[in-house]
């Protein structure tokens, strides 16, 4: 039971100041994500660009959602499934990142064109990824 | 209809019931997450397979009309968030008006990708053995606009029920079915509208800004 009950029912999650505030928050988030995808970080680009889609997610799940306002089982359903999913990711990912080379499509080429219009790749000719040496 | 301060005999109190009622969509939002989340995991695979295919498509994807895109659920977000705090403040015409900008900037999302679409398809970056786009031809760059139709296109489908939703919120709040007492149904149909949003939010930069 979430105890200060009647004082949220007079009031949002957040309150009219901070929902203004949060929204334009997350417009400046939202035109910072697309500005800085043309800045090229590199390999920070990914990182960057999740790290303030967490921000900008978590503000709208803790007071438009009002996950601040819920006790209990009401407060770990989502993070729980969010858990869930990181763990999904984390293994499905352990297993493509530790996979042989010659496994894996080789992720920077090769610009060739796509397999239903590429011609036949004639019989006896190298592979294209490298196998590993006995 | 039902009486606006009543609850269920089995919750002995309103907040019980309002409580019960909010864990079921929290369980169900759950459900949601893991939903999207199997087409997330199936994006990092690929994405981590075939970077290179990934860059290149994704350059051909409209980055500003994700970023407008975004913009437009963001602020539907607010107008709900809106709702709510109107609803328990006991202002129902208010509250069902903010909803109703909810519902209008829902139905100008759902436009603007329909538009969106129309253009991929004429250029023929289109999912699976459908794809005909000449600009990129690297082998994954089908499977980027697969998983760019898949995910968008759940997300469309969610975004088609949470306008329903937020309609039938609406109305309920103009007719004055609900008072500061008892608005479950916007509490609940509004958190549902919120993981539409956050969903989008992270699809956001995986879609959209993936080759700029």
């Amino acid at each position: 039971m979430s105890a200060p009950l009647s004082a949220q029912l007079t009031r949002g999650p957040a309150g009219a100041g901070a929902e203004l505030l949060i929204w334009i928050v997350l417009t400046a988030l939202t035109l910072a994500t697309w500005g800085l995808a043309y800045v090229h970080l590199g390999v920070l680009q990914l990182p960057v660009a999740l790290a303030i889609a967490v921000a900008k997610g978590s503000l709208v799940a803790i007071y438009f959602m009002g996950l601040i306002e819920q006790r209990g089982t009401r407060r770990l359903a989502v993070p729980l499934a969010i858990a869930m999913l990181l763990l999904l990711l984390g293994l499905t990912l352990f297993d493509v990142g530790t996979r042989f080379a010659s496994v894996n499509p080789d992720p920077d080429g090769p610009s060739s064109i796509a397999p239903e219009r590429a011609p036949r790749r004639d019989v006896g000719a190298p592979l294209p990824h490298r196998l590993p040496e006995p | 209809m039902a009486e606006t301060t009543s609850h269920q005999e089995q919750f002995g109190t309103p907040e019980a019931q309002r409580e019960a009622a909010q864990l079921g969509m929290w369980i169900f939002l759950g459900t949601e997450i893991l939903l999207f989340g199997g087409l997330f995991v199936a994006y990092a695979e690929y994405r981590m397979l075939f970077g290179r295919a990934f860059r290149a498509a994704g350059s051909h994807v409209i980055a500003w009309l994700g970023m407008v895109l975004t913009l437009v659920l963001i602020t539907s977000s607010w107008f709900a968030a809106r709702a709510v705090r109107l609803a328990r403040q006991g202002q129902l015409s208010a509250s069902a008006r903010s909803l109703v900008g909810t519902l209008l900037l829902g139905v100008s999302f759902l436009v603007l990708h329909v538009l969106e679409y129309a253009h991929h398809a004429g250029e023929g970056a289109l999912p699976g053995a459908w794809y005909r786009f000449a600009e990129v031809t690297q082998p994954g760059a089908s499977l980027f606009f697969t998983l760019y139709y898949l995910m968008t296109g759940l997300h469309m489908l969610h975004v088609t029920v949470g306008v329903g939703v937020i309609g039938w919120v609406a109305w309920g709040a103009s007719r004055g079915r609900y008072s500061a007492a008892w608005h479950t149904p916007v509490e609940v149909g509004t958190m549902y509208w919120h993981l539409v949003d956050i969903i989008w939010i992270f699809l956001f930069p995986l879609l959209y800004l993936v080759g700029q």
